[in-house]
Formats: structure tokens, C-alpha cells, sequence
């Protein structure tokens, strides 16, 4: 096995385990890592929203990005790039998390939320890889891929914007000086411990970042270059957080009665269907996108921007389903993001004909 | 056309059908402009007043009183009402028949549980969540307050 592939799984592992203790210390169940999540946390410790329940600078999302950005540093991997397409990556940013809150979670939640058990995230499972393979298929019979791949550029200090925003964001949070709202019940008010956090999601930047680690990556590559690899990491993800839940007795088997979730199979599938196909389309799922945000990938610091424009959104216009299923609002933004990435894929589609 | 030109446009043609199906639906809601929120809590009082006799039994928990008051009333289309009642039968031991009503009023009015309103429930929500939090088969409606209060994922 290779250097790299090693370090694939390794990530996928530390994914699982470090995903479900965090949960088990005190994030919300299932949810020990969920960028979708954590982006309405951060959004609304930003005040782009007044949700008082999900108000809450995430360290996650922070170290996670630092981490990167850190390892990318060290491995002279941090190369600013951007590609025209920039547009389409802010709308992939937006629309995923409009996708994922309406399944209630990103898909590495949908993982750690299959290993607590709860069988509802099948049908986002299925909803992602067919996502993904339909995003495979269009890129396979010709899109204008130019456009929308980034090159790299030499205005380093623009790229470095965002990570450091973050790192200085994250650092005046943790010194706690009433700057950024925090819930004091809620969703929000649920967090692991400061430091288990912050080390957690540091090894975790780290080995993304060396392995390239997505989620929607690996079932890409798995279905491209029909290379098991990806599929094996994504299991690896699911059992080594499932081996710890049931460590701590947290597996709960079961369809109904399951924390953070509905039985609204259908809007599960297509939601999460979109996520897959927007994140083949720009290049990662949101986890990815963070992790490509620390090594100077401007498309992902929009997409980032995108992300949290979206998690405002969420809130702001009750998008979020609950355990009662999809709101009409989040049915209708899945459509909406159905109908721009079509759009675009048509758009791409006859600039890669001409 | 490629194959999965049809596919991307089939894709674009549902998804506008069902943004008109949706909007429309959304069209036919009315949203208040101004001071949506007081009018809601006003609503709810004037609901809270003429359940006011129903609301005293059940605080001096003669709750069979209580739910010939509230049958009388007949709070079919009243969530405070459908809360008051599933309050009750919570309270008499009929658990399930209490938490399903419960989870109709939680579900037509997000009032009732908003932190904002003076007269919310949450406060009783939050005895019945630690009170059902180790019955496995009440683990749904567990699950449904919990995502109700709070608020968000998880």
C-alpha cells in the first residue's frame, strides 16, 4: 500500500473516532462533526443570524481550517489559486449547506449518523453516491473543466485573507471577551471541551490535508478510477466511529426516535443528491472545501463565504428540517439549487462543445 | 444532445415544476410586515384566556375536570389547547395518547415553545424530556421536543 493511501485511511479514521468522541464529550449527538452544523453555529456566532439556540464560533471550523493551513505551510503546499468559475463555487458553497440542512447534516455527519445507528441516513447515503455519479457522468461526457479549475497565482496575501481571519476570529472567541454571541441552551450550547477540540480538529486539518481527504472525493474516485481506496476510507470512517459508540454505548439502532433526523426518505435522497453533485462539480464536499480554504484555494475561501451566506440562510428562512421532516423552504432551495446547477452544467457543457 | 444533456435537462424541467408547485405554496402564505411576532403572542393570549378555567384545573391538577373543559371547547383547532390537552393526559398516565398531541401542538405553533413569549411551554417541556429520557419507546417524541427546543442540528 502506498504512503499516501495510508494516510487516506488514517484521515477517514481519525474522521470516525475523533467525530464520534466529540459528540460523546458534548457536541450534539451524531453531530461530533458536521460542517454544515457548525457553519450555522459559526454564521450565528457572526450574527448573520439571531437563532439564540445555534450561536456558537465553532473551534472545529476553525482548527480544522488552521490545521490545514498550518500543514500546508510546513509542506510548502500553500499555492494560492483561483479559476474564473468562482461564481459557481460561492452558489456550491451556498446551495450545500442548503442541501445538507435539509437532510440535517453534511456527509460526514451522514457517516457518524449511520454509526450511532440511525438508519434514516441511507437513503442520503444512496442520494449522495447517485449524486456523485450523475457528477461523474456529466464531467466524463465533456464540461468545460478550464474554467473551472484553479491555477495557481501569485498574490499569496489575498489567499491568506481567510485562514487568518479565521485563526484571529477562532483565538478572540476562545479568549472569550463577549464579541461573539454564545448560546446558553440549545444546540449551540453543546460543545466537547476547548482543548479536546482544538487537538482533535488539528490532527485532523493535518492528515486531510496531507491525504486530501473528502468524503465525496472518495466515492468520485472510486467511481472514475474504480478504485476501491476511497470506498474502503469512507467505510473505515463508518466503522471506526460505530466501534467507538458502541465502546461508550451509544449505538441505538433504529429508524424512529433518531436524534437529528426525519423520515422524509425522498428529500434525504435528492438533498443529498444535490450535495454530490455540487461537490464533484467544485471539487469537495464542505469538509474539503475547508481544507482546501487553509492551502490558498480561493475557490474554496468562496466557497467557504458561499457556505456561511448559506447557513445564514438556514436559519433566517427556517430552512433546517427537523424531526418532523423537510419545511417548505428547504424543499423549495433544493429545487432551487437543482434548477442553477443545472444551469450551470448546460452553461459549462456548451462552452467545453465550442 | 449528449444522453446526459436529457438527463441534466429533465432534471432542470422537474425542478422548475416543483419551485412553481412549492412557491405557490409559499405565495399563499401571508407574512405579517410589521410586528409579526407581537401579533403572534397576542394570538396566543387571547388563546391562554379563554382556555383560562381549563388552565386553573389543570394547575390544581384536576386534570379529568380538565379535559371535560377543554372536550367542551373543543381545541381541535387551537395548538395551545391540543398542548393544554396532551399536558394533561401526560399527566393522568396516558403517556403516548399526551406526547402525540403534545407533538401536533409543538408542530402548528412555534410559538408555544419560543423562548420570547412570556407564557411558553418550555420549562414543562423540559420536565417531560427528563421524564421520558430513559423510556426507549417515547424515544421519538424525545427526539422531536429536543430538535423543537433546540433549535437546530443534533
Amino acid at each position: 500500500m502506498r504512503l499516501n493511501s495510508f494516510f487516506y485511511m488514517l484521515s477517514a479514521i481519525f474522521i470516525g473516532v475523533f467525530g464520534s468522541l466529540l459528540s460523546i464529550y458534548g457536541n450534539p449527538l451524531n453531530t461530533g462533526i458536521c460542517i454544515s452544523c457548525f457553519m450555522e453555529n459559526y454564521a450565528g456566532a457572526l450574527r448573520l443570524h439571531n437563532n439564540i439556540f445555534m450561536q456558537y464560533l465553532r473551534p472545529e471550523i476553525t482548527f480544522i481550517t488552521v490545521g490545514s493551513f498550518l500543514s500546508a505551510l510546513i509542506r510548502k503546499e500553500f499555492k494560492p489559486r483561483i479559476s474564473p468559475a468562482f461564481i459557481p463555487y460561492f452558489l456550491g458553497g451556498f446551495f450545500m449547506i442548503i442541501g445538507s440542512a435539509v437532510f440535517i447534516g453534511c456527509p460526514i455527519k451522514m457517516l457518524l449518523r449511520l454509526a450511532g445507528g440511525d438508519l434514516t441516513s441511507i437513503a442520503g447515503i444512496v442520494g449522495l453516491v447517485a449524486g456523485v455519479y450523475a457528477g461523474v457522468k456529466v464531467l466524463q461526457t465533456g464540461v468545460d473543466t478550464v474554467s473551472f479549475t484553479p491555477k495557481v497565482v501569485s498574490n499569496r496575501s489575498t489567499a491568506l485573507l481567510l485562514p487568518v481571519f479565521i485563526l484571529l476570529a477562532g483565538v478572540l472567541a476562545v479568549t472569550k471577551n463577549g464579541l461573539f454571541p454564545e448560546s446558553l441552551s440549545g444546540a449551540g450550547a453543546e460543545k466537547a471541551p476547548l482543548l479536546l477540540a482544538i487537538i482533535f480538529s488539528v490532527i485532523i486539518g493535518v492528515t486531510s490535508q496531507y491525504s486530501r481527504f473528502c468524503v465525496t472525493g472518495s466515492a468520485r474516485n472510486s467511481l472514475i478510477l474504480r478504485n476501491v481506496i476511497g470506498f474502503v476510507a469512507l467505510f473505515l470512517l463508518f466503522f471506526s466511529a460505530f466501534m467507538v459508540n458502541l465502546f461508550f454505548k451509544k449505538v441505538n439502532i433504529g429508524v424512529y426516535g433518531q436524534p437529528g433526523s426525519h423520515t422524509a426518505y425522498f428529500w434525504s435522497f435528492i438533498s443529498l443528491f444535490l450535495v454530490g453533485y455540487i461537490a464533484v462539480l467544485i471539487d469537495g464536499c464542505p469538509f474539503r472545501q475547508l481544507i482546501k480554504s487553509g492551502e490558498g484555494d480561493m475557490n474554496a475561501q468562496i466557497s467557504f463565504l458561499g457556505m456561511l451566506l448559506g447557513a445564514a440562510f438556514v436559519q433566517n428562512f427556517t430552512i433546517l428540517s427537523d424531526a418532523s421532516g423537510p419545511t417548505l423552504f428547504g424543499k423549495i432551495g433544493v429545487l432551487i439549487g437543482f434548477i442553477i446547477f443545472a444551469v450551470i452544467t448546460l452553461e459549462a457543457r456548451k462552452n467545453s462543445d465550442a | 444532445m449528449k444522453k446526459t444533456d436529457y438527463f441534466v435537462i429533465a432534471i432542470l424541467l422537474l425542478s422548475i415544476f416543483g419551485t412553481i408547485y412549492y412557491g405557490y405554496q409559499i405565495y399563499n402564505i401571508s407574512f405579517e410586515q410589521e410586528d409579526p411576532r407581537g401579533k403572534e403572542y397576542l394570538s396566543m393570549e387571547i388563546k391562554r384566556n379563554q382556555l383560562s378555567h381549563a388552565f386553573r384545573y389543570a394547575k390544581e391538577r384536576q386534570y379529568e375536570e380538565t379535559v371535560l373543559i377543554l372536550d367542551q371547547l373543543n381545541v381541535k383547532d387551537n395548538p395551545l389547547g391540543l398542548y393544554l390537552k396532551g399536558y394533561v393526559f401526560y399527566k393522568m398516565n396516558k403517556k403516548e395518547e399526551g406526547l402525540s398531541l403534545i407533538k401536533e401542538a409543538l408542530q402548528r405553533s412555534n410559538t408555544l415553545y419560543d423562548i420570547h413569549y412570556p407564557n411558553n411551554v418550555r420549562n414543562e417541556l423540559e420536565e417531560i424530556l427528563t421524564e421520558i429520557s430513559k423510556d426507549e419507546r417515547l424515544n421519538s417524541y424525545r427526539h422531536f421536543i429536543e430538535s423543537k427546543l433546540k433549535g437546530g442540528c443534533g
